[in-house]
């Protein structure tokens, strides 16, 4: 990092590099497609290079990285006035004609399941899927995502909550038991 | 009748999952049927989260890396211009094709005017024998004789050879008074600029224009040199408000687009 704050153009480029992947991965997920994954990267990598500067090396690179990565993603999605673009078609839906997967899910095991994903993850206030992205596909305890995007501990803890619980109810599959015992 | 059990909600089920609930909290789930099934229900969602997901391009990964290098050494502190986002593609091998139809129309000409001095007639040998390995000639106006001119042909496409920074004016003055916006029909022009709607090396130009978003459509790339260095040549269409639009040549490094020298016509 000190070279790349004294303006290494080397160590910027291999800090990247380093970096992209994972910051696509989160894009991917905010995004819910590759087409706006690849512009939102694009835009969080200026982001991260224009924020450099501001760096204080207090967080790790990659928390503050993260955040701004999921900053851009917001701003992206807002300056779009919608949420992800492809996976709205899907006709996601909770009820009887609801996409399911059959058997037992595993991680990336069918395409059907992505798109579910992404369909199901559209379903979710971008506030709500950043603090789950954050914590599911970034790794992130909830005292770090509350201070990545400035939000009490307590609104971490119930967006999490939230938005998986939403997604386990669009994603019948992963919850195929829709009632719960009442005590 | 025994007291009624009391689940553990949503907030707290996942706080388990997350290795953020009190031991206690910890215990329950895991002696409650109930809420260890709704936890492993939780936790799939998680799981199926932080899967993987399928890579970016290779190209927009570079271009993207690229572009934030260019713009940390730029200083650059705008948005990123539209250019940026999603171009349409053209397929590499046509465009090689029509990139060797161009570099007759316009390198060949270019090549016959740089004969100011010395280094620049040694540049315009380097050049002149790349061009005839592109397979086009010209006769004496400029004209494109041989546009039949083939990939197979050219040796490898647009290729200027040993470029000489000290007549980068006078190439951007033969592009730009060589390019097709002057006299030529606007189906005509359209046709012939469409080669250049991306540069051979996309990256690079991408580059250029995060560097300076003045520039507009891509009138003639091609690549060649510099003290042997591998160098990527680009010319850019520029318009000032109230001025017809000129022609900013740019020689960027063709490993990492550092800018080697640059022109304009004036």
């Amino acid at each position: 990092m000190a070279a790349v704050r004294a303006g290494d153009t080397d160590a910027l480029d291999t800090l990247l590099q380093r970096h992209y992947d994972a910051l696509h991965r989160l894009c991917r997920r905010m995004c819910g497609n590759d087409a706006d994954a690849d512009d939102a990267t694009q835009e969080a990598l200026l982001a991260v290079v224009r924020g450099l500067t501001s760096f204080d090396g207090r967080a790790a690179f990659t928390t503050w990285a993260h955040r701004v990565t999921v900053n851009a993603c917001l701003d992206e999605l807002r300056r779009r006035g919608r949420r992800p673009g492809p996976s709205d078609q899907t006709g996601l839906d909770s009820g009887p004609g609801a996409l399911h997967v059959v058997g037992d899910p595993e991680p990336g095991e069918t395409v059907a399941l992505r798109l579910d994903l992404d369909a199901a993850l559209a379903r979710l206030a971008p506030e709500v899927r950043a603090v789950v992205v954050l914590r599911d596909v970034g790794g992130h305890d909830y005292a770090a995502i509350a201070v990545m995007l400035g939000i009490p501990i307590g609104t971490v803890r119930s967006r999490i909550s939230r938005g998986r619980s939403r997604l386990a109810e669009l994603l019948g599959n992963l919850s195929p038991s829709p009632e719960r015992p009442t005590p | 009748m025994s007291a009624a059990h009391h689940h553990l909600d949503d907030e707290t089920l996942n706080a388990v999952l997350d290795g953020e609930a009190t031991d206690d909290h910890r215990v329950d789930a895991s002696g409650c049927p109930e809420c260890a099934a709704r936890l492993a229900r939780l936790g799939h969602v998680a799981t199926a989260l932080g899967a993987p997901v399928s890579p970016s391009d290779a190209d927009r990964r570079r271009a993207a890396i690229a572009a934030a290098v260019a713009a940390h050494d730029a200083g650059v502190t705008a948005p990123p211009p539209l250019h940026l986002r999603r171009r349409r593609r053209v397929s590499p091998g046509w465009a090689a094709a029509a990139a060797v139809v161009l570099a007759g129309a316009l390198a060949v000409p270019l090549v016959d005017g740089l004969g100011g001095n010395d280094e620049g007639r040694e540049a315009a040998t380097a050049g002149d024998r790349d061009i005839t390995a592109a397979g086009g000639s010209v006769d004496e106006e400029g004209a494109l004789a041989d546009q039949q001119a083939t990939p197979e042909a050219s040796g490898g496409g647009n290729q200027l050879g040993e470029i000489d920074l000290a007549d980068l004016d006078e190439l951007a003055a033969t592009i730009d008074r060589d390019r097709p916006s002057r006299d030529t029909p606007a189906a005509a022009r359209s046709e012939a600029v469409r080669p250049y709607e991306q540069a051979a090396d996309p990256v690079c130009e991408e580059v250029a224009r995060q560097r300076d978003p003045s520039l507009q459509a891509l009138a003639f790339a091609a690549q060649g040199s510099v003290t042997g260095r591998p160098a990527v040549v680009l010319a850019f269409e520029v318009t000032a408000p109230g001025t017809p639009s000129t022609i900013r040549l740019l020689v960027l490094a063709q490993d990492n687009c550092t800018e080697l020298g640059t022109a304009s016509a004036e």
